[in-house]
């Protein structure tokens, strides 16, 4: 039971960054917008977290400013690729450039330290905002039961993986069930046919790529003020990238991603718990664990398992006075 | 004619403002710099003359502190017995020593030839801990020295690191209680800065008078924007722009060693740009450089061991390492051509991805028995000495690898421009579906590209194990596959251009990790005009409405 409820734990813990960060791109790109910026999103609010929350002394408000942050950095990207027409995947690139340099430039200036920042104060977990107190090992013993030690271990977890996992069916609703979703959509899908209806294409993918940034950010400041307390140098470590690839393996649907991403993240928990794996009695190094997202989304693309296809007019700027 | 005038006016506004601005940082940095100070300081005058015959005399003044003169006498003056002390009027007291030369001051200032540069000494002035913190509170020292014109050159140790300066004569230290120093210099070396900014001024005019060149004018405003954006930067955290800028000519121009630094630093950019810039051509985007890179890398280490159990011929044993490599990256940058090719796979997903499945593989081939040497580091034995490339010069790793980068710019050339089988990838690039319907097999070119694109990438890994590392270590092959999207984009994919891009980040890289040893100032600076470059380049609309240009296509 114990083992069942720190793998189920680990899992969404590791899973949490992989689909908020996946939801934000789908909105990115069922408007339209190509964003493998995602990962350099992440690492600016996972940065701009922890400077909040060492300067404010709240991890809340730290939270607040890292998603703040990382929507106005999705803003440059959102500005260059809808107002100025360029190739969405030079600026994504860019931006994950300009993240990792920016991010450890500012920290050598702000905290002074090369590779990490300063120790701050991180968001409590579920247990602690419950009031669920951890209870003393000889009370354990004494009853010969453990149900409030299950108890405290089961919330032992952060309070944005629940924001996660509502972001998830939040943003199915939007994008399924809602006008905006429909017309946001509809831009991706085709722009041409949906500024002859009178949507806005150019608001609509501001407001996908702005949206992408923001729950970018809120993953980002996940890692920094809910799993480590402190920024460390290229701290997202490919995640955004993992993210795309649940993004794409679940078909630019918002609960498919989560289910990949679950699915990713049990692949990294799995880690924790067993160092080899056996499958039929042959070991399975860790680095091949590691490898699976990748090789699964190549899988994907490739319509092996079900074919995954973009949104048509995705990566296409659309220029409003084009004459056919 | 008019529109002409109006161009050119355009473009001197324009370039005026980037020089004024530059200066007006520069006026007001250079003379501020050394201005917060806080609280009761006590300064330490340190001068010292030295002559050209190698003799020195050194000065120190200072307010009369027993603590004070123990410390002084102890780190400037060496405890030479035969120094004169005398009392001065504003109730200083005045040191002064004479030193014969330059082998006495050993303990006082470090002296060494310049390996290269035989007229020239290089001289440490070095501060160490001092163990009494109170002594150390609030302490300023000013270091002067007069030097025989251009002849010395001052380095200075901070936290064991050394510092090189120009030809100064006022630096200061402040020193903190746990005696750490933070220098203060003042770099009045105009000169690089200048005939940078003469030189972009030049070809920018010359390129909007003769509009033949119009092509050249974004890179040069795309930079010169980045470097605008990095001197606001450094302004920010309280250097000076021209002391950084200054600082990056001297890391890549002072010495022999340097100027090689930056020649060593090019090499892979070139490959890893043309890498880029060939697909690009073809309209695909390999951003799997990275990956291909380290697939290269560790195929030239995988021959070069094969030779630590068999003699081979070295001039065989080279060739093939880097055909191993080519091969190998070519092959793995095949499954996205492939995956282009033959199921639509957008080509930057697949080699994002292949970049990740890269790491991890080689992460678990680099630990793996068969190919990781004894010890602790993740990394393979050192390549038989058959396969090393070879240096051009006893003591520096600088290699033929370079001209071999040079070798591909131009062949990569002829093939674009000059073959029909690049015409076939550019048509392909320029509209795949004419390109289609005028007969060109498109999934065959996408496939060909992709492979030698990897190929290309490759070299660059087999360049780095074969000429520098002479092993594969997993960490040592990040960002080559990055910085060669930001070397190819700049010049428009143009493979003779790539050389001169790849020289301009090579300058960045080098001077930037010099600046950063110097003054300071974070090296990700670099990365971060890297980033700026390219989103010019990338908004290529926000510069052509600041110079009135219409595009070209």
């Amino acid at each position: 039971m114990e083992f069942l409820i720190r793998l189920i734990i680990s899992t969404l813990s590791m899973a949490a960054p992989l689909f908020i960060t996946a939801v934000g791109g789908i909105f990115s790109e069922r408007s339209g917008v190509i964003n493998i910026a995602l990962e350099g999103m992440m690492l600016i609010g996972a940065f701009f977290g922890v400077v909040g929350c060492f300067y404010t002394g709240s991890p809340w408000l730290g939270l607040l400013i890292a998603v703040i942050a990382g929507g106005l950095f999705a803003a440059i990207h959102a500005v260059i690729s809808i107002k100025y027409h360029s190739n969405q995947v030079v600026s994504g690139v860019a931006l994950n450039m300009l993240a990792s340099g920016l991010t450890v430039f500012l920290l050598d200036i702000i905290f002074g330290i090369k590779g990490t920042s300063e120790n701050v104060a991180t968001i409590p977990n579920m247990n602690a905002i419950l009031g669920v107190v951890k209870p003393a090992a000889e009370a354990v013993k004494q009853a010969g039961f453990d149900n409030r030690m299950l108890l405290y271990k089961a919330l032992d977890f952060s309070p944005i993986i629940l924001i996660g996992i509502a972001v998830v069916f939040i943003a199915h609703t939007v994008l399924f069930k809602t006008v905006f979703g429909l017309r946001l959509r509809a831009t991706g899908e085709h722009a041409k046919a949906a500024d002859t209806l009178g949507i806005s294409v150019s608001k609509m993918r501001y407001a996908g790529v702005i949206i992408s940034g923001i729950l970018a950010g809120l993953a980002g400041a996940y890692l920094s003020l809910s799993l480590t307390g402190a920024f460390r140098k290229d701290m997202s470590a490919g995640r955004g990238y993992i993210a795309l690839a649940a993004m794409i393996t679940g078909k630019w649907s918002p609960i498919n991603a989560f289910i990949a991403s679950l699915f990713f993240g049990f692949a990294q928990a799995l880690e924790f718990f067993i160092s080899e794996p056996v499958i039929l009695g042959v070991k399975i190094p860790q680095q091949f664990i590691q490898m699976l997202p990748y090789i699964l989304t190549m899988i994907v693309l490739a319509g092996f398992i079900g074919k995954s296809v973009s949104p048509h007019d995705l990566g296409k700027p659309y220029v409003k006075d084009e004459k056919l | 004619m008019l529109n002409n005038m109006t161009n050119l006016k355009l473009s001197v506004k324009i370039a005026v403002i980037f020089i004024l601005a530059f200066f007006l940082m520069a006026a007001q940095f250079t003379g501020a710099v050394s201005s917060a100070i806080a609280g009761e300081t006590r300064w330490i005058n340190v001068s010292s003359k030295i002559s050209a015959d190698g003799s020195m005399t050194r000065e120190v003044k200072l307010s009369p502190d027993a603590e004070l003169l123990k410390f002084a006498k102890a780190e400037f003056l060496g405890d030479f017995p035969d120094l004169i002390e005398e009392k001065c009027s504003d109730g200083l007291v005045k040191m002064t020593k004479k030193f014969v030369d330059l082998e006495e001051c050993v303990g006082v200032l470090m002296v060494q030839k310049d390996l290269y540069f035989t007229d020239r000494y290089q001289i440490r002035q070095s501060l160490p801990l001092y163990p009494d913190e109170k002594v150390m509170r609030d302490i300023k020292v000013r270091f002067e020295f007069e030097l025989p014109n251009g002849v010395i050159k001052i380095l200075k140790d901070r936290k064991l690191q050394s510092r090189q300066l120009g030809s100064q004569t006022v630096n200061e230290f402040t020193l903190d209680h746990a005696g750490n120093m933070d220098l203060y210099y003042q770099f009045n070396n105009y000169k690089p800065i200048t005939a940078v900014l003469l030189a972009a001024f030049l070809i920018f005019i010359a390129a909007r008078m003769t509009r033949r060149f119009n092509f050249i004018l974004i890179p040069v405003l795309a930079v010169l924007i980045a470097f605008f954006f990095a001197g606001i930067a450094i302004i920010v955290i309280g250097e000076s722009p021209v002391s950084a800028m200054g600082a990056m000519y001297e890391g890549v121009f002072a010495s022999r060693t340097n100027f090689l630094n930056m020649l060593l630093a090019t090499t892979p950019l070139i490959f890893t740009g043309l890498a880029v810039s060939f697909a690009f051509n073809c309209g695909l985007f390999n951003i799997g450089g990275e990956g291909q890179v380290m697939i290269g890398g560790f195929a030239a280490a995988l021959v070069g061991i094969v030779g630590l159990k068999f003699a081979i011929n070295p001039m065989v044993h080279v060739i093939m390492a880097i055909l191993a490599a080519g091969l190998a990256a070519g092959l793995y940058s095949l499954i996205a051509g492939v995956f282009r090719a033959k199921f639509n796979v957008h080509e930057v997903i697949s080699t994002i991805m292949l970049n990740y499945i890269a790491y991890t593989l080689l992460g678990f081939l680099v630990v793996h028995p068969w190919f990781k040497e004894n010890g602790p580091n993740p990394q393979t034995p050192e390549i038989a000495h058959s396969a090393f490339l070879p240096a051009f010069f006893a003591r520096h790793d600088f290699n033929y690898g370079f001209i071999l980068a040079l070798v591909m710019a131009v062949f990569m050339w002829f093939i674009l421009y000059k073959t029909s089988f690049g015409f076939n990838i550019r048509s392909v690039g320029l509209n795949a579906k004419a390109a289609e319907y005028s007969g060109i097999n498109i999934s065959k070119t996408i496939m060909l590209t992709m492979f030698i694109s990897g190929m290309l990438a490759g070299l660059a890994g087999s360049e780095r194990v074969m000429g520098l590392f002479h092993k594969y270590n997993s960490t040592a092959f990040v960002g080559y596959g990055i910085d060669g999207i930001a070397v190819s984009l700049l010049v428009n994919n143009n493979p003779l251009g790539i050389i001169l891009s790849a020289l301009l980040f090579g300058f960045l890289k080098t001077g930037g990790s010099y600046m950063n040893r110097e003054i300071g100032v974070p090296v990700e600076l670099v990365v971060v005009v890297q980033a700026v470059i390219i989103f010019f380049i990338a908004a290529d609309k926000i510069v052509r409405n600041m110079l009135n240009v219409k595009e070209s296509r």
